[in-house]
Order: structure tokens, then C-alpha cells, then sequence
């Protein structure tokens, strides 16, 4: 049962979304032969009043979420390395690991961590392999709807990124822009 | 009138009507895909306009699509109702009759004998039974039967009074096992006139064919035009009014035998049939309900005005007070036009909110009166690799519709972001009851009996939800892997259910349950291993999950099912009920959300 006050938060909704997509992009640039996500989602924010008590009036919980595709989330690259990989470094860069429910047989399960700005991570293993970022509660932004366009990470198209449908204004460029998953650091699949 | 002996019961080999039944089904299928090569192949390709452009070439392309209609409406209404399911309906019923018959037989063997013919058959007491009374060689149970003890044997006068006291029970035992036979043989000349009855029908109202092109086809033609398109309407209004008593199967094979121009017809006639009728394909209903939504807004937004309108005169010129009851009726009418107005609205709201995943919302079923009911799915169901049918619990309206299609939303986009890649899923919000208004017991004005304490509004919901599921797995082919969903008092509802029907569902999952209206898991007709339960620690419900009304705690070891791990979120029981879905303060999600996409998708059990 959660009774806590609210928690000191640094950033609001509208500032939380720019935020959690550079989170994204951070996190891949550390993920060598990284192959590009498949598709993104925006989850509808939580009214965190809603969800916890009156003590968080004015309060949302924000998530996104991205996804490899079938066979990408079938490879031992992103199944397992990645997954050791991104425990060791958010270990290294001081997050609080929270969750490491990973099956040492299966492969399956959550990985889990807490940055000290608040910002949640999470990597599932399951049928497919996804990476979320939550913000947990955060002060909601007086007259905002929903962010304007940011494109999303790690290479996902137009036709798989249902953010854009839904929970993001259009694009000025309706064709949308894909960021190059393979403009950071990472090196390409392709170089081997 | 049957004339079927007890012999024949006893001798006929039944099993030759199930498989006249099974030859039928191939030749349905077969005939469906002629059917379908005249319409498709025949007339659009090889007597296309391309080929054939003349006015007898047109007549003859409408006398091939009319024949083929014809073929396809014969097939459903003659070959696969009067025929194929009189003979499968006849087999069961006679099948059983033959059981009772055997048992019946061995029951009696040796002691009793069947006489008589198919109008009186009788049973009576054998020779050889009446030799080994005489003899007083009774069987136990006839003796307790007849009050008779071994010592009462010790004098002939004993003896003959037991002879006597045992030929009279005997007697008595053979006339209620004529009771007993008479009532096998009744049920088998029942199932017997029965079928005969529809089999005969066939020959006395054979099907109408189209007429033959010739002097009289231009005369004919319409008559038999419009004689097919009443046909349809007089099926769909016995349907609508409970009368008939086809299934969503059915109803699904009829409206696939239908053309595209009968089902046109019989969408602009009756949309608010087709809108709310389980087996009709979801993209059709709902187009049809996203139009009657749109219409009802903007008629029931002009009648508000118009009514709001009038009663600002009647307040302003007096009227209102010399003409009370006018004034008194359009205060309520305007009262019920705005619950009206403000649940479609709500109802907009939530569609227009679009899903997480991106995924189409289809609006399957509504009812915008009183609290209001609708059935949203995220997701086609008809052509999802997995559906989840989700059912809400107490408070559950129109007016938190949004809400609810969120929750419907999550759980779409969980499966769609821990599933398999390239199957999809659909979640249908199934708010198609007339969920507890309340739980508590107290309010300002004192202690109540709470709706969400009765499980009347779970009993009536069972044939509707039975009904959807059963639409649900039809309109995908029969092969649908369902997985239905129940929250709070949700599960009431669909444990009731699946304990009635044998539900076309693979799977539960209870969230939060008081109870499943049984004692274990196995009394749910998907079966023991394939119910999954969650609750998480001081949720409100435990309350009543203890009291024990609404049957066995379903995440305890004795209910035999399987039980998921969930996290308490929110500062009470009341806020945790309702947790399930939701992140903690710092964004934790609960990680009953990752369990239940994957058993939804088919990645546990």
C-alpha cells in the first residue's frame, strides 16, 4: 500500500516526453550492433490521483514503450546480451536496480531500474523484447493535451509508430521522420 | 406418431445419422463453393461485361447471381438447419434413449420382461422370477422391498404369506419400470416425430427458385425479389425478438449465405438489429453502431433543445403552472434526454480517444438508456491471432466509459508489446450488463443492502455474455483463442457463466474476485487449468471474498486453479481494487500486467 507524499520531481508532463525520448536514445547508443526497434506506443497517461489517492491531485504517470521485432527479439544479441549488458551499466551509472525477475533458464522476465531523476526503465524478455520508460507520478501541465511530434528512436517507420496516431500531435512533415538507428555510436550490422 | 418399437430402440445403430449428418456438412461445403465459383468465377469473369454486353446478357449474369443467392439461402435454411442439424439433434436425443434403454435392460435381466407394441410397451414379471419366488429364492432387495425375513420361511403358513407379499412387490417393481420405459420410449417418439416433422417440411414448403428467364421473367422477377428480401427481415426480427432460436453460429452462417447487395438491405432497414447482433462480423456492427451513435447525438442534442426551449416559455408565459402535467412530463423527458446525450457523448469521448497501440476501437455493441451499457473492442476480434473479452465490475456505466476502453487499451497494448510479433490481439470491453451500482453497505442515510452483494445481476448476464463469446468465436471461424477476463464483480458474471455454458472461451482470468459463483476451478467449463487468479494484498475485496457469498476464495490452493502474483497500488483497499493495471508512485508497473498479456497471448499454461 502505497501512503508516500508525492516525490520532488524535476520536470513536468510536457517536459517529461522530450526527456524519455532522449532516455531512449542514451540507451541504445550503449547497445553495440544495435538492429533498430520496430515500434513504438505511447501509453494514455495515468491520472495518478486515480490510481493512488487524493494526496496526488494534479499528478499524472506517464509511460512509452518500444518493441523489436520477431526476429530480433528471438536473437540471443538482444534476448540475452543486451540484457546483461544494460544491467551492468545501469548498475555502473548508479541506478537503483529494483527488478531483475530475468529467468536464468528461460531468459524471461523484467529488468527494472530507478534513475536518480526519477525516470523508471524497463526491459522485458518475454514473446517479444521490449524497452519501456515510465516517469512514475509528475506534476501534470496545466492546459497540456498531448506533446507535439518527436520522432521516435532506433529506426521505427511511420506505419509502426502508433504514438502518432494517437497520443501525439501530427508531424509538421506528414511522412514523418524515423531517427537513423544507426547514427549513434553503435555499430552497424552491416559493418560485419 | 412415432411407431417405433422398443426393439427398434434397442437394435438401431444411431451412429448412421451422425454420419448422414457429417456427409451433409461436406456437401454443404462443397455446394458453398459452387456457390461461390458461379458468383465469382461464372458471372463476374467468364459472363463479365467485358465479354457479354447485351441486355440478355445482363438478365442472364442476374439469373446466375439469383441462383446461386438461392443455392447458398437453401443451403443454410434446408441442407444445414432442416437437415444436417435435425439429423445430428436426433442422434443425440436417440443415443441417449438407447442408453437409458440398456441400462434399463441390464437392470432388469432375468426378473422382468418388456411386452407389449410401440403404443403400450410394458414390463412385467418373468417366469422364471415368479418360478424362484415360489421356490423363495428372492433377492435381497426384493425381499426388503416386500418387508419379508428369512424367518417368516420357518412355517408354511410363513411361506405362502411371503409368496404372496413378494409376487405383490414385484408386480409393483415391473409397473414402475414400465413408468421408466414408457418415459424412454415417450422421448424417443418425440425425437422421432420431431425429426420427421422437419424432414417433411422439406417436401411440403419446398425452396422458391428464382424464375426461369423466358415471356414471364420481367413480371416474376420482382415478386421473387422482394418474397427473398422479407424472408431475411422476418429472420432478423425473430431473432431480435428472442423467438427464434438460432445461435450466433447460426446467425453467423446466415448473414455469410447472405449477398452483398441482401446484406445492404438489411443494414438500411434494420440497423439496429444488425448493430446488436451477436455474429454479425465486428467490422459491420460496427460500422453500423459508429452511425446509429452519430445520429442518436445529434437527435437526441436537436430534441433537448427543442424541449429545453418550450419549457423556458411555459415558465416564462405561466403555462407551466396551469398546465402542471405537460410541464411535469417535459422535465422528465428532458431529465432522460440528457443521461441519454451525456452517456453518447462519453461514448464519443472514448472512441475518439483512439487506443495505445494504435490499433482501430469498435464500437460492437451500445445502449445509451439509464446507466447505459456498450461493448468496445480495441482490435478486430474476427481476424486477431488472440482475443481477451474483458467485463467490468460494480460502478461500471457509460459515464466512465472512458475509463473502462483505457483499461481495454493497456491490456491491448501489453499483449501487443509482450506477444509474439506478428500476432495480433483484440480486447473487447464487454459492458453488456447491468453491473452493481454500488458496494458499500452504508451511506448517508444509513445501512443498505448493496447490489454488489446479490449475484441476481451476474445471473442475468450469463446468456448475453455466453452469446457474445459464441459471436466472437463464429464470426473468426470457430477458431478463435479467447481468453475471458473478469474484474471485481466482472467475475461473478463470467464465472456464472462458464459455470452454465460450456463458454467459447479457452481461458479465465479473475481480477480481484469476490468469487466465481463455484467451489473450485474444475466447475468452470474451460477447465481447472486454465483459470488464472489474482488479488493483491488488502484489496478491499477480501472483505468479501470472506464472507464466502459469491462461492470459494478463487486464489486459495483448494480452488485448484492457478494463481498470478499482484502488487498493491494505491493508499487503500478500495484504491488497490483497482490497481491492477496501474503504476505505483515512482512508475513501477503492477506486474500483473506482463502475466496476463502473456496468458492472453498463449505463452503460459
Amino acid at each position: 500500500m502505497n501512503r508516500n507524499p508525492p516525490p520532488e520531481r524535476d520536470f513536468d508532463e510536457a517536459e517529461a516526453y522530450p526527456l524519455m525520448e532522449q532516455t531512449v536514445l542514451d540507451t541504445i547508443a550503449g547497445l553495440p550492433d544495435f538492429p533498430g526497434f520496430k515500434s513504438r506506443m505511447y501509453y494514455s497517461p495515468e491520472d495518478c490521483e486515480e490510481s493512488l489517492g487524493e494526496q496526488y491531485q494534479g499528478w499524472v504517470s506517464l509511460e512509452i514503450a518500444y518493441t523489436f521485432d520477431g526476429p530480433n527479439s528471438e536473437s540471443d544479441l538482444v534476448r540475452t546480451t543486451y540484457t546483461d549488458l544494460l544491467r551492468d551499466q545501469w548498475t555502473a551509472a548508479g541506478y537503483e536496480v529494483h527488478q531483475d525477475s530475468i529467468d536464468a533458464s528461460t531468459g524471461r522476465g523484467s529488468l527494472e531500474a530507478e534513475r536518480a531523476d526519477g525516470i523508471n526503465l524497463w526491459w522485458t524478455v518475454s514473446g517479444s523484447v521490449s524497452f519501456a520508460v515510465q516517469t512514475g507520478c509528475i506534476p501534470a501541465t496545466e492546459g497540456f493535451d498531448k506533446p507535439d511530434y518527436i520522432p521516435p528512436a532506433g529506426g521505427v517507420i511511420p506505419e509502426n509508430d502508433a504514438a502518432v496516431q494517437n497520443r501525439m500531435n501530427p508531424p509538421e512533415d506528414a511522412a514523418g521522420e524515423a531517427t537513423d538507428p544507426f547514427a549513434s555510436a553503435s555499430e552497424s550490422p552491416s559493418d560485419n | 406418431m412415432s411407431e417405433m418399437h422398443w426393439r427398434d430402440l434397442k437394435e438401431t445403430d444411431f451412429g448412421a445419422l451422425k454420419s448422414l449428418a457429417g456427409q451433409w456438412d461436406a456437401y454443404i461445403n462443397d455446394m458453398v463453393a459452387q456457390a461461390e465459383i458461379i458468383t465469382e468465377d461464372v458471372v463476374k469473369k467468364h459472363l463479365g461485361t467485358e465479354n457479354f454486353d447485351s441486355a440478355t446478357a445482363d438478365d442472364v449474369r442476374r439469373q446466375a447471381d439469383l441462383l446461386a443467392d438461392s443455392i447458398q439461402d437453401d443451403l443454410h435454411e434446408y441442407a444445414m438447419v432442416k437437415i444436417r442439424a435435425t439429423l445430428e439433434d436426433a442422434h443425440v436425443e436417440l443415443t441417449e434413449c438407447q442408453a437409458q434403454l440398456f441400462d434399463l435392460i441390464e437392470a432388469v435381466t432375468g426378473e422382468y420382461r418388456f411386452e407389449g407394441g410401440s403404443g403400450d410397451p410394458h414390463v412385467v414379471v418373468s417366469d422364471g422370477h415368479y418360478e424362484r419366488i415360489a421356490a423363495l429364492e428372492a433377492t435381497a432387495a426384493l425381499m426388503e422391498r416386500a418387508g419379508v425375513k428369512e424367518s417368516d420361511f420357518a412355517s408354511d403358513f410363513g411361506q405362502n404369506e411371503s409368496r404372496q407379499r413378494l409376487i405383490a412387490a414385484a408386480e409393483t417393481v415391473a409397473g414402475e419400470l414400465t413408468e421408466v420405459l414408457k418415459a424412454i420410449m415417450t422421448r424417443a417418439h418425440n425425437a422421432d416425430d420431431d425429426a420427421a416433422a422437419i424432414l417433411k417440411s422439406i417436401i411440403d414448403t419446398p425452396a422458391e427458385q428464382p424464375p426461369p428467364i423466358g415471356a414471364t421473367y420481367d413480371d416474376l422477377i420482382d415478386g421473387y425479389e422482394e418474397a427473398d428480401a422479407e424472408r431475411h427481415a422476418e429472420f432478423l426480427q425473430e431473432l431480435a425478438s428472442g423467438d427464434s432460436e438460432a445461435t450466433a453460429t447460426g446467425v453467423n452462417d446466415w448473414w455469410n449465405g447472405l449477398t452483398d447487395d441482401e446484406r445492404a438491405d438489411l443494414i438500411g432497414s434494420h440497423p439496429g438489429l444488425i448493430g446488436g447482433l451477436d455474429g454479425i462480423p465486428s467490422a459491420t456492427r460496427n460500422d453500423v453502431n459508429q452511425n446509429l451513435l452519430t445520429t442518436e447525438i445529434d437527435t437526441t442534442g436537436a430534441r433537448i433543445s427543442e424541449v429545453q426551449t418550450r419549457l423556458d416559455q411555459m415558465l416564462a408565459d405561466g403555462s407551466s403552472t396551469t398546465n402542471a402535467e405537460e410541464y411535469r412530463n417535459l422535465q422528465l423527458e428532458l431529465g432522460e434526454l440528457q443521461t441519454q446525450y451525456d452517456n453518447a457523448t462519453a461514448l464519443q469521448a472514448a472512441l475518439n480517444a483512439g487506443s495505445d497501440s494504435g490499433e482501430p476501437l469498435l464500437l460492437i455493441d451500445f445502449d445509451t438508456s439509464n446507466d447505459g451499457t456498450a461493448v468496445v473492442s480495441v482490435g478486430d476480434p474476427d481476424t486477431a491471432h488472440h482475443t481477451a473479452v474483458y467485463v467490468p465490475g460494480t460502478t461500471s456505466d457509460l459515464g466512465g466509459i472512458g475509463g473502462l476502453v483505457g483499461d481495454a487499451s493497456t491490456l491491448q497494448a501489453d499483449a501487443e508489446r509482450f506477444g509474439i510479433d506478428g500476432e495480433k490481439t483484440a480486447v473487447v470491453m464487454w459492458l453488456d450488463y447491468d453491473a452493481p451500482d454500488n458496494a458499500v453497505p452504508v451511506t448517508q442515510d444509513g445501512p443498505f443492502a448493496p447490489e454488489a452483494w446479490r449475484d441476481d445481476q451476474a445471473l442475468d448476464s450469463r446468456s448475453g455474455l455466453n452469446s457474445f463469446l459464441e459471436g466472437v468465436d463464429a464470426a473468426h471461424g470457430g477458431d478463435a483463442h479467447t481468453t475471458l477476463i473478469g474484474h471485481s464483480y466482472g467475475t461473478v458474471a463470467t464465472g456464472a457463466t462458464a459455470a452454465e455454458y460450456q463458454i467459447a472461451a479457452d481461458q479465465i482470468i479473475d481480477i480481484a474476485s469476490p468469487g466465481l459463483m463455484v467451489g473450485t476451478a474444475e466447475e468452470l467449463s474451460v477447465g481447472g487449468d486454465d483459470v488464472w487468479s489474482t488479488r493483491a494484498e488488502d484489496d478491499v475485496i477480501e472483505l468479501a471474498v470472506g464472507t464466502g457469498a459469491m462461492g470459494a476464495d478463487p486464489t486459495s490452493t483448494e480452488f485448484g486453479g492457478n494463481v498470478f502474483d499482484a502488487e498493491a497500488i494505491g493508499d487503500s483497499g478500495t484504491k488497490i481494487h483497482s490497481g491492477y493495471l496501474k503504476d505505483n508512485a515512482e512508475g513501477d508497473e503492477n506486474p500483473a500486467r506482463l502475466t496476463m498479456a502473456e496468458i492472453i497471448t498463449g505463452q503460459r499454461g
